[in-house]
């Protein structure tokens, strides 16, 4: 049982961590708390399921378009919006993802009417059965793209020189432009990045959960948890900190009490942050 | 840069803008709230208003958006066909259809004021405005037990009738004066629930006897586990697990852990149908399907449980009032002009049902009674004359009680065998045997 | 104390003007709907000024104000139900509760800055939600139902018509609003935007900000509460549902910011237009699925985007520059 609950903490927990690591993407380098991942992720998973129905596409093929779409919306989201409200105040921000995040699951509400969809037909079905472990294929793949994806972004951050600029404006923006670096260029790629791992994510997600607008909200919450669990500024710190979370939740669920597994969560994540006010790994 | 230019700009027009915004908004809340064109601005009252006006109105709080607005929509379609068989001429064989309008009231027509059902608070505010602006007399829809103890406030306090759907016995207990529930509650559903598997260990030997309960943590859920709770005292099951989760969840993985560790012969849920989806895909995961798994309506009743589910719903069960293939030809009949004309193909499923029998019968209630006064409607529907043979649903008419309930219903267990619905459960009305165990995932 | 609200000439004749305004505006109102927003306004008031006493005033943004909310609702609820004990006594039990809590969370919390509060605040009023879902003794998610006829109504604060319940709110509203407006001018709001503008700074000028930022907290977790009593005692029913949800602490953000955050008037008005804007999109466009939330997204992007010092901004500049000239 503790071996089947590990894994499937580690599921939940890289989706909530790819969630987690796109707000901590527009934290670190805008500083601005995204309320509107949750509906990017929305998004994401309505694109793999058209490309479903229309082209019969696996949802995990269908993650390099998405990205691309994600990466271009989140784009022109920045340059229509973001950028705006990065010179007003703080909160103003913080609301302003909000109301976006609204506008989209509800402008979604609108176009696609809010039926439950499922993608039903995927390449991977059926299941192992090891002793111990019952392996879902099902489960196995969005566990594989989901560690893929993270550690291409990791690599982006660290290796390439885009990533680097956008790490070098995060830490010190004037300085970052004095030698050159283009900071809104820098901020429109790491919002558009941003997008296009909530996009992914989405697509991932689409394997075996149901699909309508609305789905954004609840895994807002614990991705935005999970990004102060692990610490502002640090990709990586969101990213321990989605699997931590999927982790305690697995395990209250199946050993304290399925109703108040998320207290749990929560009361977990209050005792960290108050004994460490910067978060696990955070600067 | 930009933002500079703008404040400057903004100084001269935008306070303009907010003089005229301001301006109109409080000219819409002055207007706002009513859609009847009144010809005086004097507050008539209720019946002088519904007597003048050309119609007999009645509210219907349907969930217009959100994640229930597909049911909300079914339910629309619904009413307005029965709408439309009694203001117009109709083949339908059921009272009313002949002729057009209510023949009591001169020929008056019905008219549907619709309400958006979001929560509960919205089901009070909504339902009030449907009686004090737009004059209803009743209010039906497609109410939760939750919802319907909030619109309950304003139809007590202003007096309208309030016929909903909503299973728990507590709206009975409450001591409502103008509430009234057609069909079952749960402790119906429930008891037949047992006695079912009571049925299957004689008739067919088989063996039950640990049952589970899967609760989502809102009104609905919980008050049917703790039906179920007593009612497995009562027939001597064995609850091996007991599980109440947060609806709408991102994942239900522990909660499936746990009762494939619990391994239940039957498992009885009371879930939306997000998670009845979800569940079931876990299940699928982790490779485990109990021997039944029996849905207390809820999302087991949705429509998307065919289109999300497909061929993974098959063998599920759940308890309900209506089924397409009761032995009434009135049910066919019903169905192929409610798929042909309203639902663009959907079939009538017993919960978009329930909802619009509620307005037939109270549109039945003001005919016989002859007047829009409600308490003249009370009476009516206390003493409803239905012919019998004229009857939609099972059961043998209408008889409703002191608190409002109807008797005469019977609840039935269905079960999915190709793809659709079929009655198994009682004796009398079933069509097909019940499969059980159902088949693991191979 | 009455000094500082009588030397400002200005805001004396605009409140008198408002208040006879607000005073007499139910005699014009024939449709209850019309009665029902103006209640909610009044409630939506007193969130929004409760919370810009935390957010605006000392600058440490909850976004888990409905905690607070949820406590005096409930607190209300259980008396009437249980114990059949009167609001009037019950919203201050409630407020007593929800200051008990809030210097509980406030001790860990308000050490953290910026994002990190927000999103602890959230997980606050989430955990209560859930506890509040799943205790039983009060309700549970059947929530509770205190509809009770038998005792007086000025008792137990449920009248039949609209006309007492507004009247009621907006004393309270009045109250918190001068209250408001003398801690703005006093020590302890100058105090606190002190700390909003530069916490370090104020700490090393000698302002104790660890206290105040409390002080702040509970008082804001207060006001907050003695709304959710109000409410409460509205609608005559409480679910965990009606009160909690993330949604319903960033409206009480949204409405003092779109008023005019750490302003007096900010969060009146902000309560009024958004509840305006909110009931008449809803009722207007409720046919269309989603349309009418969308409405509202929308308008507050443009409202928070070009306005970012609120409604209230507008008129302060037009002040400003015609002192100019």
């Amino acid at each position: 049982m503790i071996i089947q609950c590990i894994f499937e903490g580690l599921i939940i927990g890289s989706i909530l961590a790819m969630i987690a690591m796109g707000i901590a993407l527009i934290w670190g380098v805008m500083n601005v708390l995204s309320f509107a991942q949750g509906e990017f992720l929305m998004l994401g998973m309505y694109i793999a399921f058209y490309l479903n129905q229309k082209l019969d596409w696996d949802p995990i093929l269908s993650i390099p378009v998405t990205m691309a779409v994600m990466f271009g919306l989140g784009v022109v989201i920045y340059k229509v919006l973001i950028s705006r409200a990065l010179k007003g105040p703080v909160l103003s921000q913080r609301l302003i993802t909000f109301a976006l995040g609204m506008v989209l699951a509800n402008g979604m509400l609108m176009l696609v009417s809010s039926e439950f969809r499922t993608i039903k037909e995927v390449m991977f079905t059926g299941t192992v059965n090891l002793d111990y472990l019952v392996v879902s294929k099902e489960k196995l793949v969005p566990l594989i793209s989901s560690m893929t994806i993270t550690a291409l972004l990791f690599w982006f951050i660290n290796k390439t020189r885009y990533g680097k600029a956008i790490r070098a404006t995060a830490m010190e923006k004037d300085a970052a432009e004095l030698v050159g670096i283009d900071s809104e260029k820098a901020y429109m790629i790491a919002f558009g990045i941003s997008c296009g791992v909530a996009g992914a994510a989405g697509c991932i997600l689409s394997y075996y959960y149901y699909i309508t607008p609305t789905v954004g909200s609840g895994f807002l919450l614990f991705g935005v948890i999970a990004v102060a669990l692990g610490g502002f500024g640090s990709i990586f710190g969101a990213f321990a900190g989605g699997i931590l979370m999927g982790l305690i939740d697995v395990f209250a669920g199946v050993y304290f009490n399925t109703a108040l597994k998320y207290v749990v969560v929560c009361v977990v994540f209050m005792l960290i942050v108050s004994f460490k006010p910067k978060g696990l790994f955070g600067k | 840069m930009m933002f500079k230019k703008m404040e400057k700009h903004s100084a001269e027009w935008i306070p303009l803008l907010i003089g005229i915004l301001l301006f109109v908004t409080v000219l819409q809340v002055a207007k706002a709230g009513g859609r009847v064109t009144e010809p005086s601005e004097e507050r008539l009252s209720k019946e002088q208003q519904a007597t003048e006006a050309e119609e007999v109105i009645i509210g219907v709080l349907l969930p217009m958006s959100g994640t229930q607005a597909k049911a909300g929509a079914e339910v629309l379609a619904a009413v307005e066909m029965f709408v439309d068989i009694i203001n117009e001429e109709s083949k339908i064989g059921i009272p009313l259809a002949e002729g057009r309008g209510l023949p009591n009231l001169n020929g008056k027509k019905i008219k549907i004021v619709y309400g958006d059902l979001k929560s509960a608070d919205t089901a009070l505010s909504e339902a009030e405005r449907l009686i004090t602006s737009e004059a209803a007399i009743g209010i039906c829809g497609m109410f939760s037990s939750a919802t319907t103890k909030t619109a309950a406030v304003s139809t007590e306090k202003y007096k309208a009738i309030l016929i909903s759907e909503g299973t728990s016995p507590s709206l009975t207990a409450k001591g409502y004066e103008y509430f009234f529930r057609i069909f079952p509650d749960d402790t119906m559903y429930v008891r037949d629930t047992y006695q079912f598997l009571e049925n299957l260990n004689e008739m067919e030997d088989a063996g039950i006897r640990t049952v589970a309960f899967v609760s989502e943590d809102t009104e609905f859920g919980k008050n049917i586990e703790v039906i179920e709770r007593e009612y497995a005292e009562e027939f001597g099951f064995d609850v091996v697990e007991n599980i109440t989760y947060s609806s709408n969840a991102t994942n239900l993985i522990s909660e499936c852990l746990k009762i494939k560790k619990a391994d239940p012969d039957v498992l009885m849920m009371s879930s939306y149908i997000s998670d009845v989806i979800l569940y079931m895909n876990t299940f699928k995961q982790i490779d485990y399907m109990p021997g039944m798994i029996i849905g207390q309506r809820g999302g087991f009743m949705a429509s998307e449980l065919f289109t999300a589910l497909g061929a993974d719903a098959e063998g599920l069960y759940s308890t309900s009032a209506w089924a397409l293939d009761l032995n009434l030809p009135l049910v066919q009949e019903l169905n192929e002009l409610y798929k042909a004309e309203y639902s663009g193909g959907v079939d009538l499923i017993a919960d978009v049902l329930k909802c619009a029998a509620d307005v037939y019968v109270l549109s039945l209630a003001v005919n016989q009674a002859g007047s829009t006064d409600v308490d003249a409607i009370k009476s009516a529907m206390h003493n409803l004359k239905y012919p019998s043979d004229q009857l939609f649903i099972s059961g043998k008419g209408f008889t409703f009680d002191e608190a409002g309930q109807n008797n005469e219903g019977v609840s039935l267990i269905s079960q999915i065998q190709d793809g659709k619905y079929q009655t198994v459960y009682p004796k009398e009305l079933k069509n097909i045997d019940a499969i059980y165990p159902v088949p693991g995932w191979e | 104390m009455w000094k500082v609200i009588t030397r400002d000439k200005k805001f004396c004749t605009g409140f008198c003007l408002a208040l006879i305004v607000a005073m007499i505006l139910p005699v014009f109102i024939k449709k209850p709907f019309v009665m029902h927003i103006l209640i909610l306004v009044c409630i939506w008031m007193l969130l929004g000024m409760g919370w810009n006493i935390i957010g605006g005033y000392a600058g440490q943004i909850s976004n888990g104000h409905a905690l607070f909310y949820g406590i005096g609702a409930y607190t209300c609820g259980i008396g009437m139900y249980l114990f059949k004990i009167s609001p009037w006594i019950m919203m201050w039990a409630g407020m007593v509760i929800s200051a008990l809590t809030a210097i509980i969370l406030g001790g860990p919390l308000l050490r953290l800055k910026g994002h990190y509060f927000a999103v602890a605040t959230m997980a606050a009023a989430e955990c209560g939600r859930i506890i509040f879902l799943n205790l039983d003794f009060v309700g549970g998610a059947t929530g509770i139902d205190f509809l009770n006829k038998d005792l007086p109504a000025w008792y137990t604060m449920q009248f039949t018509e609209k006309e007492p319940y507004y009247y009621i709110f907006l004393c309270f509203v009045v109250i918190v609003f001068l209250l408001t407006k003398v801690m703005d001018g006093s020590k302890l709001g100058y105090y606190l935007r002190a700390i909003k503008s530069n916490e370090d700074s104020a700490q090393s000028v000698g302002i104790n900000t660890t206290k105040y930022k409390m002080l702040a907290y509970i008082f804001s977790a207060v006001i907050v509460s003695l709304a959710g009593s109000l409410y409460a005692n509205y609608i005559q029913y409480i679910d965990p549902y009606i009160l909690m949800p993330l949604n319903i602490s960033m409206m009480i953000c949204l409405v003092a910011v779109m008023g005019g955050i750490g302003t007096v008037v900010g969060p009146v008005v902000g309560a009024f237009v958004m509840t305006v804007i909110s009931e008449w999109t809803r009722s207007t466009f409720a046919s269309i699925n989603g349309f009418d939330l969308f409405i509202y997204g929308v308008l507050v992007i443009v409202i928070v985007t070009y306005m970012p010092g609120g409604i209230v901004s507008i008129f302060n500049k037009k002040k400003a520059g015609c002192e100019k000239v």
